[in-house]
């Protein structure tokens, strides 16, 4: 999703499983996020992290709690503007 | 109601402005370090003129490497439309434009108006702007002088295709004694040859001009024609030929008259 | 945190230059995938996969050699997966397309050779991929250009190379050869798994893999209509990913991204607007995660439609006939199917030409680019041949030769934005 925000929201899992798991249940409630790397930033782990809109945090969190899945932590980083191309 | 196309290549910027279907301003700023001070700069001098260049019947199109600099512009469109638009404008018709600018080389095939082709060379700089340049610091004048001095010399073929193995052929060249004129005439055979070799590439109408740079010394034009057995016009508004596209393109785009095509405005003189 | 830190440290990689490349990827997959509009949510597992690159796959290879499997790394479409998967071995693509990887190739490869290979060679050799580290897993190169050829003999100086001899041309008897050559494989893939091939493991593995080039065929099909239902790079991203997943998984995941996108077309739903320019991009391959092109043309406003490269349309067009029930039918099925991949290192090679043409046709397209790797001989040649037969249907093309670095970035974008200009849509 583009960022329209100045920030972007970014959940973090122990492993992949519980990420993949609370994005179908997230999916399954038409709630907005989307599979990415985590960033630098956020953490040193090479995993998958979620990002999601600041609007639908409370939601996601009943989720969450609900569905008893395990993240290791939720974190906001700066939107990154301007982006320019690079390879990798 | 003003057009203005403002082309900011790598070395120099040019802006025209059409009022009409004459060209009411011309001008060239070095570009300098940055192209956002380069485009402030431009509206500055406009702004001079009388023109502004936010008013609602002033239209801009930013061409050049530069073009995105141009915060200002309605529009921005690439060096190939622009210079092909440009240059065929000033041949009054249907052409092949090749273009020596400071860091590549165009070829572009104008038909019907429209650019029907074109090449650029690959990312070395060999058979660019660039390459003079850097050979005439090397002999230590300016590049009018480095074409003055070719004009008194006899080539000294250049064997290496890379810029940098060619300086150092340059260098021995100058270490073995090798008169400043025919090194100089080697030089510019070389970038000869590979401007040449791309327009072979591509299929002509054999009307061509050059514009650019390089179009400002007829003793390249000769030679070029010279290689490719061809006539090879330059136009004194030849290193305008994008700015010049721009403002055209602009005319097309944004003016109220019905469709216009090329030769709506007459070729300048 | 996911962390296969401790994976990676037991095959033997460099962390420390590893950690470089991991940390590169999520600004460079995010600046050129995450920030696309309206994309299909069935591209979510392929995100994952990016996301996890080189863990989530990797460990499962781990496992398969734990439990005494074996592992074939390949590096060219005209290697036969299916008698890989028929020994109960797994295939996986080993192909470099990042500029990481190309410093290591450069110290023992000469400049002037194509990036892929380069980076292919650096990342085994730099420790710092772990698809390359795969225990005891048998590399499988082919004769598919001189560089290569070169490549594997110094290669196999670290570790061994199986030599797969692919035919320069396409006679009867070069078809005969590759079948001779298939049935060699055979007996190499049976040595080293110790697994008898028999027919009805030859035709498991024929299916399997005809089943995965389904998939993919379904999806490139809905790249047909107008408005495109999904963006070339995320295409592109699907077909890079099968040369790396398991074949069942990359089938059934694709047929879900292909039932989503067909439902996209029956609403209309399109990710460019209808009267995006449509672009093919043909020549040498684009390997994970090589996107750089792809970037340029959808961020000028052109869809790319379809990809005439081995990540794309050589990859997955041809079946393999199914009907065969003895080893020697099959192989013969085998060798016919990949013979009529057309690759530029054949002559003379019009089939490439005609496909060319044929997708230009089925897929509407306004405009060809012609994209090859910078020193790669055999399509920088071929690409006079191209612009023929362009020029002789009228459609216009650009050819392009680039690497995996970024400085000639805008100088691309600048051609591209041109040409796009002169389709003048």
């Amino acid at each position: 999703m583009a960022a329209t925000s100045d920030y972007d929201w970014y959940i973090l899992f122990p492993n992949h499983h519980e990420g993949l798991r609370l994005n179908s249940e997230l999916k399954l409630r038409g709630i907005k996020n989307t599979i990415a790397p985590t960033p630098r930033a956020a953490s040193k782990s090479c995993g998958i992290s979620l990002i999601v809109l600041e609007e639908d945090l409370l939601v996601i969190d009943q989720v969450i709690e609900e569905k008893r899945i395990n993240i290791d932590k939720i974190v906001q980083l700066p939107a990154i503007k301007n982006w320019k191309f690079r390879g990798c | 109601m003003y057009f203005i196309g403002i082309d900011i290549g790598s070395t120099a910027a040019k802006t025209v402005v059409l009022d009409g279907e004459k060209i009411a301003a011309s001008f060239i700023l070095p570009t300098g370090w940055s192209s956002k001070e380069t485009a402030a700069r431009i509206k500055a001098n406009l702004d001079e003129l009388g023109i502004d260049v936010e008013a609602d019947d002033t239209k801009v199109i930013a061409t050049g490497y530069g073009r995105i600099s141009v915060d200002y512009a309605d529009k921005v469109l690439t060096e190939i439309s622009c210079h092909g638009k440009g240059g065929a404008n000033l041949m009054a018709g249907d052409c092949v434009i090749i273009d020596v600018g400071g860091q590549d080389t165009k070829i572009i095939t104008m038909e019907k108006g429209t650019v029907a082709r074109f090449l650029m060379n690959d990312k070395c700089s060999a058979g660019t702007g660039k390459f003079i340049e850097i050979m005439a610091n090397r002999m230590g004048v300016d590049i009018m002088e480095l074409f003055m001095l070719a004009e008194a010399g006899t080539p000294i073929p250049i064997s290496s295709m890379c810029t940098v193995f060619a300086e150092s052929e340059v260098i021995s060249q100058m270490g073995a004694g090798k008169s400043k004129e025919d090194i100089a005439a080697g030089i510019v055979e070389s970038v000869v040859s590979r401007v040449a070799l791309l327009a072979s590439r591509h299929d002509s109408l054999d009307k061509y001009i050059l514009t650019g740079g390089l179009s400002l010394n007829p003793y390249f034009a000769v030679r070029l024609a010279k290689k490719l057995g061809q006539e090879v016009v330059t136009h004194e508004m030849g290193i305008y030929a994008g700015a010049l596209g721009a403002a055209l393109l602009a005319a097309d785009k944004f003016s109220k008259m019905p469709d216009s095509n090329l030769h709506r405005f007459p070729a300048v003189k | 945190m996911a962390d296969y830190r401790q994976m990676w440290s037991d095959l033997n990689m460099d962390l420390e230059k590893h950690d470089l490349l991991c940390e590169v990827l999520p600004e460079a997959f995010g600046g050129v995938y995450l920030s696309q509009e309206n994309r299909p949510q069935g591209m979510d597992f392929y995100d994952f996969v990016v996301s996890e690159i080189h863990g989530v796959r990797p460990s499962e290879l781990v496992e398969h050699r734990k439990n005494g499997g074996k592992v074939f790394g390949t590096f060219c479409v005209y290697v036969p997966d299916e008698v890989v998967f028929a020994a109960g071995a797994i295939a996986t693509g080993l192909c470099g397309g990042s500029q990481f990887w190309v410093p290591g190739g450069e110290k023992v490869l000469p400049a002037n050779t194509c990036p892929l290979i380069k980076a292919s060679v650096g990342a085994r050799l730099d420790k710092t991929c772990p698809f390359f580290l795969i225990e005891d897993m048998v590399f499988v190169g082919e004769t598919t250009c001189d560089g290569k050829k070169k490549a594997w003999e110094i290669l196999n100086q670290d570790v061994p190379v199986y030599v797969l001899d692919i035919p320069q041309m396409k006679r009867e008897k070069d078809i005969a050869a590759f079948e001779q050559e298939i049935m060699d494989f055979i007996k190499k893939v049976e040595d080293v798994t110790g697994n008898k091939i028999t027919p009805e493991a030859l035709g498991e593995g024929i299916k399997l893999i005809n089943n995965k080039r389904k998939a993919l065929q379904r999806i490139n099909n809905t790249r047909k209509a107008s408005p495109v239902p999904i963006s070339g790079k995320d295409a592109l991203l699907v077909t890079q990913i099968a040369f790396y997943d398991d074949p069942a998984r990359c089938a059934q995941m694709g047929n879900k991204l292909a039932d989503e996108l067909e439902e996209r077309i029956a609403k209309q739903e399109g990710v460019f607007p209808a009267d995006a320019p449509r672009i093919l991009i043909t020549g040498t391959p684009m390997a994970i995660p090589n996107w750089k092109l792809h970037h340029i043309i959808e961020t000028a406003g052109a869809a790319v439609v379809v990809e005439e490269l081995c990540t794309g349309t050589r990859y997955f067009e041809n079946l393999v006939d199914e009907t065969q029930t003895t080893i020697e039918g099959q192989v013969r099925a085998l060798a016919e199917r990949y013979m009529k991949t057309n690759c530029a290192c054949f002559t003379p090679n019009p089939g490439r030409l005609d496909d060319i043409a044929r997708l230009v046709k089925q897929y509407n397209v306004d405009g060809v680019i012609d994209a090859n790797l910078q020193f790669c001989g055999l399509y920088s040649t071929e690409s006079y041949l191209v612009k023929q037969k362009m020029d002789e249907l009228g459609i216009p093309v650009l050819h392009i030769e680039t690497d995996y670095s970024e400085n000639d970035f805008e100088q691309l974008r600048t051609r591209v934005e041109a040409f796009l200009e002169m389709l003048g849509k």
